[in-house]
């Protein structure tokens, strides 16, 4: 390229420039390519120079935000530590004339007023409700579970309590103070022989496969091993889904808070 | 001599990168991870008596009891935290190690924080997931009847 070739080139680039408002007048230079170069040059310099302020404003506004960040979040845990319920028992149900006499007729709880130490005043049989005591929360509402059926054995025959009941309503609360005081009742009737016999039976099972021999009435047969060598010995399999056989004497009340 | 120093080409060129900039930055802005808790953990009443114990609400919201606690009812639930982020996006949850319960003059102390999710969790196309929390409090002897309360703190992060 001559030399008027390049100062050529360089005027049209200078006015294709100066018609997007790019113009630089400074750029003398005798050569043609020179002037080029010196326009390019202006170009980028102009362009950053006015562009500068803004690019950094708009670097300002988006780093804040930036990524997606971590956050965090504060829970609240809560428990209420109450005090559990207590049951104390403060006077036996009895019929009063002995369990295995003749009980008459039945002894409800229903008709013994509260109180205890005699709990309640003898009915005309002359059986007395049991007491029990009752501590936990202030005013707070409760549910009874009283044992279902009770069978009394000695050697002089049996006796069957059921339908154990109390007096604490439909809806069993505990006291301002923290306590309340209710009475249990039963109904008795004489148990007999057959009675007895017909629990047995009922007693009886499957033997678990390798176990000791057994019988249908409950008889279990026991391998025990003597210095005379081993005694096969038969005893009575007790029933732990049955009623109480043999002596129970005892009845439970359950409290639990509602 | 002409010699401008803002002229239009340049000028309209740093507010188009400008104007970028600011639907970057609101871009950005919307893809913030967020977490709230909505409900509290709960873990209703218990006994104390001379034996120590624990309650714990797991994360379905079961309550179980070990040593001398007793449950005696009421209303017990797991914690539920709402975590909100960018769509599909992955997130991490870390749960607290210990807090602390106070109330009565006493207080009992909370771990073994567990989640019904596995991290990473996925945020989904809705950006939204729900986490429930349980833990364990261990309870000392004879604490006196009282309510006792504390806080905790979970954190999530992007994977």
């Amino acid at each position: 390229m001559d030399g008027a070739a390049g100062l050529q080139a360089g005027r049209a680039a200078k006015a294709a420039a100066c018609r997007w408002g790019l113009c630089y007048d400074g750029g003398r230079q005798a050569g043609g390519g020179v002037a080029v170069v010196a326009q390019v040059s202006h170009l980028v310099s102009s362009f950053i120079r006015s562009a500068l302020p803004a690019i950094l404003l708009s670097m300002l506004l988006v780093l804040p935000p930036g990524t997606p960040r971590a956050a965090g979040a504060t829970g609240t845990a809560s428990v209420t530590i109450a005090l559990p319920a207590g049951v104390v028992g403060l006077q036996q149900l009895s019929n009063a004339n002995g369990f295995l006499a003749p009980p008459e007729a039945a002894f409800a709880a229903g008709a013994a007023p509260l109180g205890f130490s005699p709990a309640a005043a003898p009915p005309p049989s002359g059986g007395l409700a049991a007491a029990v005591a009752i501590s936990g929360v202030p005013n707070q509402t409760f549910s009874l579970t009283l044992t279902d059926t009770l069978v009394i054995v000695t050697d002089a025959g049996e006796l069957v309590v059921t339908s154990f009941d109390h007096n604490a309503g439909a809806s069993p609360t505990i006291g301002g103070d923290g306590a309340a005081r209710i009475s249990i009742g039963a109904t008795a009737r004489p148990g007999n022989a057959q009675t007895l016999q017909q629990l047995q039976t009922q007693s009886g099972g499957a033997t678990p496969e390798g176990g000791p021999a057994a019988d249908g009435d409950g008889i279990v047969e026991v391998t025990v091993q003597t210095e005379d060598g081993p005694q096969v010995l038969r005893v009575q399999r007790p029933d732990n889904f049955g009623p109480n056989l043999f002596g129970e004497k005892f009845f439970t009340v359950l409290v639990s808070y509602n | 001599m002409r010699r401008p120093i803002l002229t239009p080409v340049p000028f309209c060129a740093a507010l188009l990168i400008a104007a970028m900039s600011m639907l970057w930055s609101a871009a950005a802005q919307a893809q913030a991870i967020t977490i709230d808790q909505r409900r509290d953990l709960l873990f209703g009443r218990v006994g104390t008596g001379d034996i120590s114990g624990t309650v714990t609400i797991t994360a379905s919201g079961g309550k179980t009891t070990t040593g001398g606690v007793i449950d005696l009812g009421q209303n017990h639930r797991a914690a539920r935290f709402r975590i909100e982020g960018p769509k599909d996006a992955l997130v991490i949850v870390t749960l607290p190690t210990t807090a602390t319960v106070s109330g009565g003059g006493r207080s009992a102390t909370l771990s073994n924080f567990t989640m019904d999710q596995t991290n990473p969790i996925d945020l989904g196309r809705s950006g939204r997931a729900t986490i429930d929390v349980g833990a364990t409090l261990s309870l000392g002897t004879n604490l006196p009847a009282a309510t006792y309360s504390g806080s905790f703190v979970i954190y999530v992060d992007p994977q």
